[in-house]
């Protein structure tokens, strides 16, 4: 038998023991859950650069240095000054309830803990023909995370917020489990923001349902501490005249993965995908999706657009795929790339998977450094060529910021941007 | 008017079947059946190679055992048994050929039924229209003839098979062999190393612009048999060839293995043009019998403004599975890569290319189009990479797939790796059905449903047709028709 990675095997030593701590222990079910996750992953390891879908995102150095250390104390971190109407917060992976803000929901909103949620019954399970190893991990470990739902035809004004404080001590991991539903006509916004301090290990794994005729307008900020690994997993059902409408903004991580996978189930429903991802240092972004399109009349469309410094790497890896009669469909993936230095690379694989005849997909893809042209039109006119290349990366930025449709989240991406620009 | 007579022509031909299919009763020398170090050596007897031939044939063999066969294509077969195969099948002959009026006449007859004559004078009275073309034939597991070789020589080129090359030209098949495609490549490469039974060789020295078209013209006749041929071009500085590739075999129910390898070397200034014109029988129209066709090809422009234009036409085999690639290692180097790729009813293709660009303003383009109907799946998969090196370097992309009928699939799986600020990359790719509208107006004017089909296809595959040199185009065009018979209404 080949051998596991210290990390896999860390897990596995320890998870006699963890079982005895994590919620759900009393339940017959959990623990079996726990334990099917566990040999799934047992099997699996983490996921190397041999697994197609991990080709260009090694996690090799998180397997061998992560594993066996004892995390540091808490986090000095500086709280996000994104306003939201409701909060949940997380700290080190666990629920806080001082610091959420959970008071005075509208009626139709529910929001609670994995734990709470546990304990009211709330089934968790784990597809028997799920291959993603992170998906196994997490289902052995979940340790907390939020259930949202909101009831048929409730429209949601504000915004949910939640907010992630990671720091040393979730060096070996912090599994969260969390779960969005929204009934029929029901819709929401939320954003996500992920924040940290040191280097850790984030894994949170989604599920978002999406009713008849709902809509998800689903906003993330992923900022960790330059030397943090965030693997987040997203699966995402979209009924009948449904949307979800994903827009993720990614500028921390020492390795970053956002991974999202769409189910189109109903005719007329939208998957919107979009982001940016700003990298400089040795820091890697990896966004993977994968669309499927079940049944005709939908459409989905993703654009991504990154920006490189130094040494930074960048990943797209799109997929969209068509069932076999699953005509009038239209699918549309852009992923754009700009790289500021000669070190910085970028690895993009757009992939069409089709089995109906009646479609229109198209997809593009384009990496290289700024325009000389334009550069030299600015300078011509008198603006410096530090100022002139920010105008540029900034302008290279906006379409796809302009896609969010809440004002107060657009801002807040276009005020993190400029801020990025100004550190380089 | 000329135009309505192509069209006529067109027409008439679109109705045919795959014509290639018929079977020659022609005697052969058979290797035992199997895949074992006897039967390398046997072949390497056979042509009474010399050791190092035979040492790197075992080398590549027991490196292959080690291998595993590839599964990541997205391609769907029974396993393949290497063992159930003849690795070597020549057909017999007496003495040493002197010349080509020597030749079995069975052999003659078959390549004139392929509308390939091999005696020259035919040839040069423009007998069936043959065009000027040099041609080498490969039967089965030997080359049987090769034209025009004096008048290559002239020039100093050197246009033979493989075999001939290692005994006449040893010094530079030594050099070159294995250069671009090493034995430990893939498995299938691996495989061709230790068992190719013959191929063509071509060197065109420095300075000397090719008079006339190579081609080489395969054909497997025997049954059972894997075809195993090994091409090797080397274009010297300020060189140019044009060469062309075409492969028919008979129409059986048992699926047939053919592993080529094919390696150019460019060096500065020089160009190689290389089109194959790919009509394996595809199988019948429940997947029945055809040819799988895992072929690795490969050019390496090392000079400076070398380049390497790959044009393919696909319409054959049950399986293909081919990524023509090019590196770019010298500055300036150019690769281009123009494919059609057509699949009908059970036929399942997984073609596309790599373009490395390793040098300074290296620039590279890829047209790919691929066309699926019936309950075919047409994927195309390409790598283009800019290594750190390669300043300035450019690459465009266009990779368009079209649809006919609603059982069959099209797919698109490119990898774009860029470590290159300077590097300008470009990707795009559509996916669409014939509109109706276009149907209609062909039809409006008197055309069937399926020459509008053929009309509308033609005309979707343009812009890779016209790089087809102009003898090969016209047939592509009409291959193109029949592929696609039987796959409306």
């Amino acid at each position: 038998m080949k051998s596991l990675s210290a990390l896999a095997q860390n897990y596995i030593d320890r998870f006699e023991t963890a079982l005895e701590t994590l919620p759900g222990q009393s339940s017959r079910s959990i623990s079996e859950l726990r334990k099917a996750g566990l040999e799934k992953f047992a099997v699996q390891d983490f996921p190397n650069k041999r697994v197609e879908e991990w080709r260009f995102t090694n996690l090799s150095s998180m397997t061998k240095d992560v594993a066996n250390e004892d995390g540091a104390g808490v986090s000095a971190l500086t709280p996000s000054l994104f306003e939201t109407d409701y909060e949940i917060v997380f700290i080190d992976g666990l629920f806080s309830e001082e610091q959420s803000k959970l008071d005075g929901l509208p009626n139709g909103l529910s929001i609670s803990s994995f734990v709470d949620a546990l304990e009211n019954g709330a089934v968790f399970s784990l597809n028997s023909e799920e291959e993603r190893s992170l998906i196994a991990l997490n289902t052995a470990f979940m340790q907390d995370g939020f259930c949202i739902h909101v009831g048929e035809k409730t429209k949601i004004d504000g915004i949910v917020g939640i907010k992630f404080k990671n720091s040393g001590a979730i060096k070996n991991g912090a599994h969260l489990r969390n779960r969005i539903t929204l009934d029929t006509g029901a819709a929401l916004t939320l954003i996500e923001l992920h924040e940290g301090d040191g280097s850790y290990f984030s894994n949170p794994v989604s599920h978002i349902s999406i009713g008849e005729g709902a809509r998800l307008d689903h906003y993330k900020l992923q900022n960790e501490s330059v030397s943090a690994y965030h693997l987040a997993l997203t699966d995402v059902e979209v009924q009948k005249q449904g949307i979800y409408k994903n827009f993720s903004f990614s500028v921390g991580g020492k390795i970053s993965r956002n991974e999202l996978k769409t189910v189109i189930l109903g005719s007329d429903a939208e998957s919107h995908l979009d982001g940016a991802y700003l990298m400089r240092g040795d820091q890697h972004c990896d966004t993977t999706t994968l669309t499927e399109h079940k049944v005709p009349k939908n459409i989905s469309n993703q654009t991504y657009k990154g920006v490189l410094d130094d040494k930074a790497h960048g990943v797209f890896q799109g997929k969209i795929h068509i069932a076999p009669d699953a005509q009038q469909v239209a699918g549309d993936q852009l992923s754009k790339a700009l790289l500021l230095s000669d070190y910085a690379a970028v690895d993009c694989k757009p992939e069409l998977e089709i089995y109906a005849d009646d479609v229109k997909c198209s997809h593009g893809a384009t990496s290289g450094e700024l325009d000389d042209d334009a550069l030299f039109y600015l300078q011509a006119r008198g603006i410096p060529e530090l100022e002139a290349r920010k105008i540029l990366i900034e302008a290279f930025l906006g379409d796809v910021l302009l896609s969010i449709d809440n004002e107060k989240v657009r801002e807040y991406f276009s005020t993190r941007s400029a801020h990025w620009l100004k550190q380089s | 008017m000329a135009v309505s007579q192509e069209t006529v022509e067109q027409v008439a031909s679109v109705s045919e079947k795959y014509k290639y299919g018929f079977v020659s009763d022609i005697e052969a020398d058979t290797a035992p059946i199997g895949l074992s170090e006897d039967i390398v050596r046997f072949i390497s007897a056979k042509k009474d190679e010399p050791e190092w031939l035979l040492e790197w044939r075992l080398k590549a063999y027991r490196y292959w055992l080690e291998m595993e066969e590839p599964s990541w294509a997205k391609v769907d077969y029974p396993e393949i048994d290497f063992q159930d195969i003849y690795y070597y099948s020549a057909p017999k002959q007496k003495d040493k050929l002197k010349s080509l009026d020597e030749v079995d006449p069975e052999i003659l007859e078959v390549y004139k039924k392929l509308g390939i004559p091999l005696k020259e004078q035919e040839v040069l009275a423009g007998v069936e229209g043959a065009p000027n073309v040099a041609v080498d034939a490969v039967f089965d597991s030997v080359s049987v003839a090769t034209t025009f070789r004096e008048r290559l020589e002239k020039e100093g080129v050197i246009f033979c098979p493989i075999s001939e090359a290692v005994k006449n030209h040893p010094e530079l098949v030594k050099k070159y062999l294995g250069s671009v495609v090493p034995y430990t490549d893939n498995f299938y490469s691996a495989l061709n190393c230790a068992v190719f039974t013959d191929g063509s060789f071509v060197y065109i020295p420095k300075g000397v612009r090719c008079p006339m078209e190579l081609s080489t013209y395969f054909r497997i006749n025997a049954a059972q048999t894997g075809q195993f041929e090994r091409t090797l071009i080397i274009a010297d500085d300020e060189s140019y060839v044009s060469y062309l590739e075409g492969c028919t075999a008979p129409m059986r129910d048992e699926n047939q293995l053919h592993a080529a390898v094919v390696e150019l070397v460019i060096m500065d200034n020089a160009e190689v043009k290389y089109s194959t014109v790919q009509n394996w029988y595809p199988g019948d129209e429940n997947g029945k019998g055809g040819i799988y066709n895992f072929v690795t090809k490969r050019a390496a422009c090392r000079g400076v403004n070398s380049k390497v234009s790959w044009t393919q036409v696909e319409t054959g085999s049950a399986i293909t599975w081919k990524y023509p690639s090019c590196i770019l290692q010298g500055d300036n180097s150019v690769g281009e890569f123009y494919s059609i790729a057509i699949t009908n009813n059970l036929q399942q293709a997984d073609t596309g290319t790599k373009m490395i660009h390793l040098g300074k303003n290296t620039s590279s383009t890829i047209i790919s189009k691929g066309i699926s109907a019936g309950r075919a799946q047409s994927t195309y998969r390409g790598l283009v990479r800019m290594g750190r090196k390669a300043e300035n370097a450019r690459n465009h992309t266009v990779c368009d797939s079209l649809l006919i009928g609603d059982k069959c699939g099209a797919h698109t799986v490119p990898y774009i790796e860029n470590q290159s600020r300077t590097a300008k990359i470009e990707h795009e790719a559509t996916t669409s059905k014939i509109s109706e509208e276009q149907l209609f107006y062909c039809q409006q004017r008197g055309l069937s449903e399926e020459e509008s089909m053929a009309l509308i296809v033609n005309g979707f595959c343009k812009e890779v047709l016209q790089k087809l040199p102009m003898e090969f185009a016209v047939e592509a065009q009409k291959l193109v028709g029949i592929s696609l018979e039987g796959s409306v209404g």
